[in-house]
């Protein structure tokens, strides 16, 4: 099990983050401590493409296009890299994430939150992992 | 007719529906946006590509190519691709990976579903944004 408590709020309520680790399934480079925001509201998993580029992640996945709920953004053409995901004691292999130029802030989609098992604790404001498959 | 005035138009209309008539109006709504989508350039690279990406963006339209058929000779596994060669598939993406690095080290090598389509969607509600 491990809890992790929300973070800074945004419009006035906190927001579940959570911290992961990424390794990259081709070049071996790591990166820890990340904080990512928990969206269900999010079909994937993405990254700012700086960040990975900076740490010498190798693309080795599809790409796939990317579309927000904004009605003034294109929609972006996003890069898919391979990764061993750690969160907390958990480990995913083969999760596909996705690198972007436009996002500012790590965002776990529902590909990852739907091999966990956790509880949403927002009275107390943590979110709590229970279990990884 | 201004953006505004449609959203205005769609509401009464949309009041006046019975609930599943007004969902049908927003699976159509969804339809048209899906085509807007395919219509999109799939050789567009919002990102700037690097040696790397480009060969594996190559190795992508390489892949959606080929025909239905060829494509179709390795439904359910993961495809490797390095520029126009098919390296191997397998079920398994680890096995795969495996294989492949060993033959081809430090090569931009394309693991893709045979399954997948081109450019699938990848939508996010409400992120925040640079």
């Amino acid at each position: 099990m491990t809890i992790f408590r929300f973070g800074p709020a945004s419009g006035g309520e906190p927001s579940p983050i959570v911290s992961i680790d990424l390794t990259d399934e081709i070049s071996h480079s790591t990166l820890s401590n990340l904080t990512a925001l928990v969206d269900t509201g999010a079909d994937g998993t993405l990254i700012p493409l700086n960040i990975l580029q900076e740490a010498g992640f190798r693309p080795s996945r599809q790409r796939r296009r990317f579309y927000t709920a904004r009605e003034d953004q294109s929609p972006e053409i996003v890069i898919g890299y391979s990764v061993l995901l750690r969160i907390g004691h958990f480990e995913l292999h083969d999760v596909d994430i996705y690198a972007s130029r436009s996002i500012s802030e790590i965002i776990l989609g529902r590909d990852v939150l739907n091999r966990l098992t956790f509880i949403y604790d927002g009275p107390q404001s943590i979110l709590e992992i229970l279990d990884a498959g | 007719m201004a953006q505004t005035q449609i959203k205005e138009k769609l509401n009464v209309l949309i009041d006046s529906l019975p609930t599943e008539q007004a969902e049908l109006v927003l699976d159509f709504a969804v339809l048209l946006r899906q085509r807007q989508a395919q219509a999109v350039d799939p050789n567009q690279t919002a990102i700037e590509a690097n040696p790397w990406e480009t060969a594996l963006a190559d190795a992508e339209t390489y892949w959606f190519q080929l025909s239905e058929a060829t494509r179709s000779q390795y439904k359910g596994k993961t495809v490797a691709i390095l520029h126009d060669q098919i390296l191997d598939s397998d079920v398994e993406l680890a096995a795969l990976r495996e294989r492949v690095t060993r033959a081809y080290p430090d090569q931009p090598v394309l693991y893709l579903p045979a399954d997948a389509e081109q450019l699938p969607p990848l939508f996010v509600r409400g992120p925040r944004f640079q």
